[in-house]
């Protein structure tokens, strides 16, 4: 039997036996090893202990530890369920809140002239028998704007809304039809003007030629002529918004604008470029979240 | 099943299976399986808790094969699958398994699952490795679990010290002294295994020779 031995000689052992010992270590222990007969049997000794470790039989796993690829396959991020949903109706959300703060900050301020001329938009309304057309794109807008997963719903009433004011555009302009898709962009904004409205559906009516196929754009083409009898500097701006979309449509309010500077608009008629910007931001996010929730609706039940 | 990619070394195999690449994946589980299956029976001395823990720690190595930055593959999943056993063994001191299965740490030779053997190996040789692997396991049974990580993944799978250390997250210094009390446990042990597996010694002399500095 080996005789009782220090823990930092089988330490020594150990490291030597493993070839991890520094040269200077393991010279000395070698030099050891060489004049001890009873060192070099404790090396015999962990040498065989280690060979019988080593000869430990493998075992056999019971099966494959693959891993099914149907199960384990990465999707992309933006294919995941629920991800373009959800997405979608954040932007719908976002869209709701910015048409919100969009008609807010259109709304002129409190005045004896605005209120009373406020009631026409709805008159107008009334002789178009559309009242509901404007009623869906106010709720859609009012359903959206409660930040939850039924905020994107609302789409397909406000894609109604527009196509069917495309048709109004579209048909042989009457007076009453293009009135009609007035009263909505009027109540969509809230205008409180009376007497623009019916300068913008003159206007309206010469424009029509240029039928455009964004009805939207067109609706809001409506308000910049509108707008755009209020002062030059208004419809110049207008045009360059829209210049693309519907090139005569904005020249001709320009022209119109020219041809009657007597029209003076009160302070309070005028709607800050700003307020329309962000209304047209808020429409076009509308949009891209009902896009976006409608793909994700179709992606994940194929 | 067969390695599906086998001209891919085990980087290339990486970086397909960190881009969701499954298949990629699996070769390299085909490479690695029976090591990682060893290693945690020999730690858990119980093939149907060792079979879970490998599958888990694939599974778990497969979705956090991003975090892998280095070059050691083998010493990365090594750590997963000892970091599965520990909690595994945490279980059972829990009470989770039956007092009988806690009263001696006697490696069970029918519940030993079957070796990797020579098919030109005699049944009378394949006998006697069973017996060897059984009485290893028991030696192994004796030591405290981190003592026995390292002497099972030195002695028994001849990982690298520097290995061991990224494996178990140990400088070389605690690797070595840890194999070192590790060896001194299990020398009396070992050697009553020689004595008793006089045959045996064919098979440690031809090992010892090859590897011997």
């Amino acid at each position: 039997m080996m005789p009782p031995q220090a823990p930092e000689e089988f330490d020594l052992l150990s490291a030597y036996l493993d070839g991890v010992l520094s040269a200077r270590q393991r010279e000395a222990l070698e030099a050891r090893l060489a004049e001890s007969p009873d060192l070099r049997a404790q090396l015999d000794d962990l040498r065989a202990l280690r060979a019988t470790l080593r000869a430990a039989p493998t075992l056999q796993p019971p099966r494959n530890f693959t891993l099914d690829p149907a199960l384990y396959a990465r999707k992309a991020w933006w294919s995941r369920a629920g991800v373009l949903r959800t997405l979608g109706s954040l932007s719908a959300a976002a869209a709701a809140l910015l048409i919100f703060f969009g008609v807010l900050l259109s709304t002129p301020p409190e005045s004896p002239a605005s209120s009373g001329v406020a009631l026409q938009p709805t008159l107008i309304l009334r002789d178009a028998a559309t009242p509901t057309l404007a009623m869906l794109i106010v709720e859609s807008s009012a359903t959206a704007s409660a930040i939850s997963p039924a905020a994107a719903p609302p789409m397909p009433a406000t894609v109604a809304a527009q196509s069917v004011t495309a048709e109004a555009f579209s048909a042989a302009p009457t007076e009453q039809q293009t009135r009609a898709a007035l009263g909505v962009t009027a109540t969509m904004q809230i205008m409180a003007t009376a007497m623009p409205a019916f300068e913008a559906t003159e206007m309206t009516q010469r424009a029509m030629p240029t039928p455009t196929t964004f009805p939207e754009i067109a609706l809001l083409m409506a308000t910049e002529t509108s707008a755009a009898t209020t002062s030059v500097e208004e419809a110049s701006d207008a045009a360059g918004i829209g210049e693309s979309a519907l090139p005569t449509a904005t020249a001709r309010p320009m022209q119109h604008a020219a041809e009657e500077p007597e029209v003076t608009p009160t302070p309070s008629e005028v709607i800050s470029p700003t307020a329309r910007l962000i209304v047209v931001l808020g429409i076009i996010l509308l949009i891209i979240g009902g896009v976006l929730y409608l793909i994700g609706t179709f992606r994940v039940r194929t | 099943m067969s390695d599906p990619n086998p001209d891919l070394d085990d980087l290339s195999l990486i970086a397909h299976a960190q881009r969701g690449d499954v298949q990629a994946f699996n070769s390299l589980v085909l490479r690695y399986q029976t090591g990682m299956y060893n290693l945690a029976y020999r730690l858990l001395s119980d093939a149907a808790a060792a079979a879970d823990v490998t599958q888990e720690a694939f599974i778990s190595a497969f979705k956090n094969l991003h975090q892998f930055r280095g070059s050691n593959f083998r010493a990365w999943l090594a750590r997963i699958v000892t970091n599965a056993c520990y909690d595994e063994l945490r279980r059972r001191r829990r009470g989770a398994l039956s007092l009988d299965d806690l009263a001696d740490g006697r490696a069970d030779a029918a519940d030993q699952p079957a070796l990797v053997s020579d098919p030109e190996d005699s049944p009378e040789q394949v006998a006697q490795r069973h017996a060897l692997s059984a009485a290893i396991q028991d030696c192994l049974n004796q030591l405290p679990p981190t003592f026995r990580t390292v002497a099972i993944m030195c002695d028994v799978q001849e990982y690298a010290y520097d290995e061991i250390a990224i494996a178990l997250n140990l400088s070389l210094g605690t690797v070595k002294s840890r194999l070192s009390r590790a060896r001194h446990k299990l020398r009396d042990c070992l050697r009553a295994v020689r004595e008793l597996l006089p045959n045996a010694n064919r098979l440690f002399e031809q090992k010892d020779e090859a590897e011997t500095p």
